[in-house]
């Protein structure tokens, strides 16, 4: 009866042990896999990050946010602006990574809360709203005021990088996922991850339990913009340029979404195996499924998987482990 | 100025249009289906098709993009929305799922390029010294006409009263006999029909493309939030705000900015009057 | 004896219909409060003011003196007062136990992090309404009797001095409610107070000290129950 209780403590010292065989095996993979493949686990250990951030606040809580590529791209213009410009006028301002990078991500923490705070209060759609409408006027922003520090349509290009070559990159963008990874999923376990997922289920009613729910959700949105930030500045040095079709689209935006959907929302770990997922078959379906049918198929499959299994593949194992775990009850 | 009159009062027009369908399924349903803007995209590239590839008359091109345009809707409404009309969280991502799959077939169909449909009427016309063209005043009046009848329906007819009542008092409508599912569906329906209409004009006033339905739900977005969330009067004046600003600043500051004035006094609309003008 | 919890003058205005027409009533520390009414009277509409739901359009909610008319509701439940709801309300996708649980957990970040109450003591308080041996089980696996008492354990999670019960009889068979009445009896002997709203007057008679009957949003009449039972305007709301 004590396993079916979500606790955090002995259960998650026994989980621990789970993470530790998943970053074993994620460690020695590169010695085994030709460097194509681990650009592309480069890749989908980003889009992880940037799902399981999202999932986060909006799988948890359920207010969907729209807007968290402008956190991403927030973050990455900050850095990329102040740590390299292209050929203007002095003064320049060039600052060193170990600054930039920081200030990347106290750009998406500051200016999410900015944004997102106020739309918090208000019950309903609106966050939704504000949050595509956060990442449409930066777009904007971007695009047309000071096109030569921002680089306008273009983008800033040619930024420095944090480290260079494939396998360096992979282990600093694995270090990152697991960090944020096992950050994220301990707090989803915890009693804050508990009332997350209830304020989803009846906010009215974890209201009256005597919680604050603007705080607890105030600060699911803090760590939400904390890792999309940490994982925007690292992701534009690796890429070593942002431009805002890329950064503000809602390609990647739902690239985001569709992860973590088919992972699973509100699991961590689901968005997470979902960033993989769906880097990996877009991938491999390429000699199969030509180019915009991938795209279709992916998203009738994300369209299917909210509505029948709003758990995604994370409750898909679940349910699975608890028919082996029946049977084996039964049958011995 | 007299230009940004002008032309603020026809793209007004044209955004009421497309935000009306919005805004009667929140009040109705009390969910956003964020497919909508994708309904008047696919119903723009059907009328485009119908009536320039196909070379089918004027009138049965029209029929097939509002056709489209509600068929989608209430595809959309009874393939699963409607069994989860408690869950706004998967109406909302499995509709902007939707939206992106619509997005990718009409790539497939039509592929990337931008698409210029030429104008339903052609010629201009002076107004007060501006040249303004003929389709945007179509446009226009099919929005008046369409607005209006959308008015005179939910006034006078019973279906119409019904969709009211349960936007004021879903409880008490119930009790007092109203089927929610099927006046959901035709509202739905209706809802849809009216992105089809939107989406024959507003393909001709901007250039077709598959990625068309972002901006007009950002922009119904803003219209909703300002006028008030389910508000029929409050969405005609959030369209109008909305286009005026979008127009003056084309016009008088930046292409480019287009949007930002908009989402702005959305935002603060947020901060100050949450429920929006006229919203409950 | 002070008064523990008032509402003074409320009125509260739907578009065009009056829910709550000036209303005021009062309830002692350590009495049980009944409030009675035909359907639509008001009597949820205003538990939702008292607990926070929305405001009044005028009056005022006196909580041991304090007006806390305007503040949120998480403030309300911290400060003493909490509730059930007519129709259950559980969180859907947690067994109850869970649900129970997360209405001890304390409002802070740091504090939820740190711990919350124990376990052990979550499970005292199902066991405690007669929840044993269904801890694990889903809202959708349970009679409606249960379903109350994961209402009434969840609000008394929250330490209240008060707790404001709508309809807790409502759908429950005649063995139920001798048993949530023997309980709420217990609960009231350890000090508990309670407003009871509730149809059911042969459940509510034996609860109740003091009785409040409004009708239309308005107050009617006041008394002990036997009196009230009596009154003609009383019997006039309910039979017309």
């Amino acid at each position: 009866m004590i396993e079916k209780y979500s606790k955090v403590g002995i259960t998650s010292i026994k989980s621990l042990r789970w993470w530790l065989i998943a970053i074993a095996v994620m460690c020695v993979l590169p010695l085994f896999v030709p460097l194509s493949v681990t650009r592309l686990l480069v890749m989908a250990s980003y889009l992880a990050i940037f799902a399981m951030s999202w999932d986060m606040m909006s799988g948890h809580t359920g207010y969907i946010s729209f807007g968290h590529p402008a956190l991403i791209g927030l973050a990455g213009y900050v850095t990329a602006f102040l740590s390299h410009q292209e050929g203007f006028q002095p003064p320049h301002i060039i600052l060193p990574l170990y600054v930039t990078l920081p200030l990347g991500v106290a750009a998406a923490v500051g200016g999410g809360m900015l944004f997102f705070l106020p739309s918090m209060r208000v019950r309903g759609p609106y966050f939704a709203l504000v949050s595509l409408a956060f990442m449409e006027i930066l777009h904007r922003l971007v695009i047309a005021i000071r096109p030569e520090f921002t680089g306008g349509d273009r983008g800033l290009p040619n930024q420095p990088a944090v480290v260079i070559g494939a396998i360096p990159n992979y282990y600093l963008a694995l270090g990152l996922m697991f960090a944020t990874a096992i950050g994220l999923w301990y707090v989803s376990r915890s009693n804050v991850g508990n009332v997350l997922k209830a304020i989803r289920m009846d906010e009215d009613v974890v209201e009256a339990s005597g919680i604050s729910t603007y705080r607890f959700k105030r600060f699911a949105f803090l760590l939400s913009a904390l890792t999309a930030g940490l994982g925007g500045v690292f992701y534009t040095h690796y890429l070593q340029s942002i431009s805002p079709r890329r950064a503000f689209s809602t390609i990647f935006l739902l690239d985001i979404i569709i992860s973590a959907v088919i992972g699973g929302m509100g699991t961590i770990v689901g968005p997470m195996f979902g960033g993989y997922f769906l880097t990996f078959i877009l991938e491999y379906l390429r000699p199969y499924l030509f180019g915009q049918w991938r795209l279709l198929a992916y998203a009738l499959v994300a369209i299917f998987m909210v509505i029948y299994r709003p758990r995604g593949f994370y409750g898909i194992a679940q349910d699975v482990r608890n028919w082996f775990r029946a049977r084996t009850r039964e049958g011995a | 100025m007299e230009q940004i009159l002008i032309q603020g009062a026809l793209l007004s027009g044209l955004y009421a249009l497309i935000a009306l369908g919005f805004t009667m399924i929140f009040g109705v349903g009390r969910v956003l289906n964020l497919a909508h803007a994708g309904y008047v995209m696919v119903a723009g590239y059907m009328y485009f098709w119908a009536s320039y590839m196909v070379g089918l008359p004027m009138g049965v091109s029209f029929a097939i993009a509002i056709a489209t345009g509600a068929g989608l809707a209430v595809g959309t409404y009874m393939a699963w929305v409607r069994r989860f009309l408690y869950d706004p969280t998967i109406v909302f991502v499995s509709t902007i799922i939707l939206a992106l799959t619509l997005e990718h077939i009409m790539t497939l169909a039509f592929f990337r390029e931008n698409i210029n449909v030429p104008p339903i009427v052609v010629g201009t016309t002076e107004v007060l010294g501006y040249t303004v063209s003929n389709n945007l005043f179509a446009a226009l009046i099919a929005s008046w006409t369409c607005i209006g009848a959308v008015l005179l329906f939910m006034r006078t007819t019973h279906i119409g009263r019904a969709m009211r009542a349960l936007a004021m008092d879903r409880k008490g409508a119930i009790i007092s006999g109203i089927n929610p599912d099927r006046v959901n569906l035709i509202t739905w329906a209706i809802s849809g029909a009216l992105a089809g209409v939107a989406g024959i004009f507003y393909s001709s006033y901007t250039f077709l493309t598959p990625t068309a339905w972002v901006f007009p739900l950002i922009m119904s977005f803003a219209i909703v939030v300002i006028g008030g969330l389910g508000s029929i009067e409050g969405t005609i004046i959030g369209a109008h705000i909305v286009g005026f600003m979008e127009t003056a600043t084309v016009l008088a500051i930046h292409e480019k900015l287009r949007s930002v004035p908009g989402l702005v006094i959305m935002i603060i609309v947020l901060i100050v009057r949450p429920k929006g003008l006229f919203g409950r | 004896m002070a008064k523990l919890l008032e509402v003074q003058g409320i009125t509260k205005r739907f578009g065009g219909l009056v829910a709550i027409n000036d209303l005021s009533f009062h309830i002692d520390e350590g009495e049980v409060l009944g409030l009675m009414g035909p359907n639509g009277s008001g009597k949820t509409t205003i538990f939702n003011i008292i607990m926070g739901d929305f405001p009044p359009d005028s009056g005022k909610v006196l909580l041991k003196g304090e007006d806390i008319t305007h503040y949120p509701t998480f403030e309300r439940v911290k400060m003493g007062i909490a509730r059930t709801y007519q129709v259950p309300r559980p969180f859907r996708e947690l067994p109850i136990i869970e649900d129970i649980r997360v209405s001890t957990i304390p409002d802070s970040i740091m504090g939820s992090f740190r711990g919350g109450t124990h376990l052990e003591e979550v499970e005292r308080i199902a066991e405690d309404v007669g929840l044993k041996g269904r801890f694990s089980m889903y809202p959708h696996e349970l009679t409606m009797g249960d379903l109350r008492r994961v209402e009434l354990a969840k609000a008394l999670a929250t330490k209240p001095k008060i707790v404001l019960l709508d309809e807790i009889f409502a759908g429950l068979t005649v063995a139920e409610i001798e048993e949530i009445d023997k309980l709420l009896r217990r609960k009231m002997e350890e000090g508990l107070d309670f407003i009871v709203v509730s149809h059911d007057l042969k459940a509510l008679a034996p609860l109740v000290d003091r009785v409040v009957v409004i009708h239309f949003g308005q107050f009617i009449a006041e008394g002990p129950f036997d009196k009230i039972v009596d009154n003609e305007k009383v019997k006039a709301a309910y039979f017309g």
